[in-house]
């Protein structure tokens, strides 16, 4: 009988943290495109991963190099289904610029095309 | 565009389109930006979509639906008019090849009216009787003239009822003790004919005087048409008033004045003579035509019948038995039960009609295209300015109306069919016989036609298992269906279930007696002018 894991504290954590783990999903709307043109690129982050860490991922999976990340964390919002009382999860969204010339592309084909 | 039409029977085309691989892509750009306007995906508002992301969800499979139903109509249309077909039915389609970057590729197998070529359509010799008109047919006309402004006068001398006369009475109407349901009336005006009324009826009453009260008994019979009634004995109390007599005016100049423009009654007779006897000749050519018409008809081969056209016709058949129906106000279940047909009868009845008429538009055609018959086109929208004026729209409307159910075809058609009728009657030669030898002609014909018909049915019942032919029941198409009985008792019912009575229509008897050819003559004068001229 082992002892339930002690989880890690929070700061050895994040050290670990995979690139992937980090970038969730691009998020593809139409404010996004639009800014896609500046070569800005949009992600769905971990809360946790701060502007380094995406940096670092960013440039880990696609190859590229990041010029400038800025990050957003969309707060959660209490919503009510019927009696019972709920919130929407938080979340983070990190915009990053791309060093002139550099593309993100996804089995291919460019994530973002513009 | 490239077009090839194949012909697999006389009345069957296929053909097989080609739409250049150009005008498919520009079809397909089309297609995908319409498509793409009302893409709706998250994170963008209704047409938003990017087209490099619209692309990832509208796939060209997806788009070959609109694609096609954009192209192929279009394409059909353009060959159609290339080829000069008109099909009768619907086509039957198949796609050979529809991707993008490629030709459009596509068969449509459908069937068009076959030219048929009739020949030997002049001088066909007709036996045709021609009823001679005589004073006594113009004396039966003013007879009816008299009846229709006969008054009615009391009778002031005491004697009894007799037949024919016209007695004011009460009646009720008992049975088993109790009033029957609109069995009773106060001063009923009911006129002694003994064919107006059940078997015996009339005479219960006679001999009764003005002021006398009678009580007979009397028995419905097991088929009379009110149900409630049939099979019933009862008593009727009846109570008169009053005996009336029909009283007709002289025939004499005064009353040829009053009915016609006439001063004298000589001139009266003299003018109805000849207009009838204008009309019985009329009349005979037109039939005399409409009979080479049904013989030519026998020339067109079973196989040059599409089965479309004969849908057709019998479509046209079954719409103008259901407006007929709706005007005198029975159903479909009502009509089959008085002429004892069942919905399959009536059937393969209406499918042998449409097939005869298939034929007989097929032979109309064919004297048509070589004699350069054709209706004028005023002569179309004259057609439907009456029949606009009829339903109370205007022209336009009508005629906007026609075109989409496709009436304006069948008043197009119909004209034409009496050009042709009148163009043989013209070339044909009409050798006329004694009325007596014509109804065994008629007869023979008939019998004919019910075999023709028989035959077109069993072809149209090829594809269902055909039963053996019952007896000849198949109408030959002009024979008009037997009168309804069953509407009188609807009409009379209401007021008046107990007086066993027939309908009384002497007049109409007696017109129908007498033939069609007074029956013209009856109507008023203006409109038989009309008819001359």
């Amino acid at each position: 009988m082992s002892k339930p894991q002690k989880p890690p504290s929070s700061v050895a954590h994040l050290r670990r943290m995979n690139a992937r783990d980090i970038l969730k999903r691009p998020i593809i709307t139409e404010k996004t495109m639009t800014i896609a043109v500046e070569n800005k690129y949009t992600f769905e982050v971990n809360p946790q991963a701060n502007k380094i860490q995406v940096r670092r991922a960013v440039e880990e999976i696609f190859g590229v190099t990041v010029t400038k990340v800025t990050t957003l964390r969309t707060s959660s919002k209490v919503r009510r289904r019927g009696r019972t009382l709920g919130e929407t999860r938080e979340w983070k969204k990190a915009v990053v610029t791309l060093k002139e010339g550099d593309k993100i592309e996804l089995n291919g084909t460019p994530l973002l095309e513009v | 565009m490239k077009v090839t039409v194949s012909e697999n029977t006389p009345v069957e085309r296929t053909m097989e389109v080609t739409v250049d691989s150009k005008k498919v892509d520009q079809a397909y750009s089309q297609a995908f930006e319409k498509m793409a306007r009302s893409l709706n995906l998250k994170g963008f508002r209704k047409g938003k979509v990017p087209t490099q992301i619209a692309r990832r969800y509208i796939t060209d499979d997806g788009l070959a639906g609109t694609v096609l139903e954009g192209m192929l109509p279009r394409a059909f249309r353009e060959a159609l008019a290339e080829s000069q077909l008109v099909p009768l039915s619907e086509p039957r389609w198949e796609i050979v090849s529809k991707e993008r970057g490629h030709d459009l590729v596509f068969k449509a197998t459908f069937e068009v009216k076959p030219q048929v070529d009739i020949t030997d359509y002049k001088g066909v010799v007709i036996n045709q009787a021609r009823p001679e008109i005589t004073d006594e047919h113009v004396e039966n006309v003013l007879q009816d003239y008299r009846n229709g402004q006969a008054r009615l006068a009391s009778v002031t001398e005491d004697r009894g009822l007799q037949e024919d006369d016209i007695a004011l009475v009460d009646y009720t109407c008992l049975h088993e003790g109790q009033p029957v349901a609109h069995g009773s009336a106060q001063n009923y005006l009911m006129e002694l004919k003994q064919e107006a009324y059940l078997p015996g009826f009339v005479d219960n009453l006679l001999g009764l005087r003005a002021g006398q009260e009678r009580e007979f008994e009397a028995d419905f019979p097991e088929d009379y048409t009110n149900e409630d009634l049939a099979g019933k004995h009862v008593t009727f109390q009846f109570k008169l008033h009053e005996i009336k007599v029909r009283q007709l005016p002289e025939l004499n100049d005064e009353f040829a004045k009053t009915i016609s423009d006439f001063e004298t009654l000589a001139a009266l007779r003299a003018d109805m003579l000849e207009k009838m006897t204008e009309n019985v000749k009329v009349r005979t050519r037109r039939e005399a035509g409409s009979r080479i018409l049904f013989q030519l008809a026998g020339q067109v081969q079973d196989t040059q019948v599409p089965q479309a056209l004969m849908a057709y016709k019998a479509n046209l058949i079954f719409r103008t038995l259901g407006q007929k129906l709706e005007r005198e106000q029975m159903t479909l279940e009502q009509y089959m039960a008085s002429q004892g047909l069942d919905k399959d009868r009536l059937f393969r009845q209406i499918s042998a009609q449409g097939a005869f008429e298939a034929r007989i538009e097929l032979a109309v055609d064919s004297v048509a295209r070589t004699e350069s018959i054709a209706v004028p086109s005023s002569e179309i929208s004259a057609q439907i300015a009456q029949s606009a004026k009829m339903h109370g729209v205007s022209p336009d409307e009508m005629e906007d109306q026609m075109r989409q159910d496709g009436t304006i075809e069948v008043v197009r058609y119909n004209l034409l069919q009496t050009r042709v009728v009148d163009f043989l009657a013209e070339h044909g030669e009409v050798s006329y016989i004694t009325p007596e030898e014509a109804s065994r002609l008629a007869e023979e014909e008939k019998k004919q036609a019910e075999a023709a018909a028989k035959k077109a049915e069993q072809e149209a019942q090829e594809a269902r298992k055909a039963e053996p032919a019952e007896e000849a029941e198949s109408e030959t198409a002009e024979a008009a269906p037997a009168p309804i009985k069953s509407k009188t008792t609807a009409s009379d019912g209401e007021e008046d279930v107990t007086a066993p009575k027939k309908k009384v229509a002497s007049r109409a008897k007696e017109a129908a007696e007498e033939g069609e050819a007074e029956d013209e003559a009856k109507k008023p004068r203006t409109r038989a002018k009309k008819k001359e001229g």
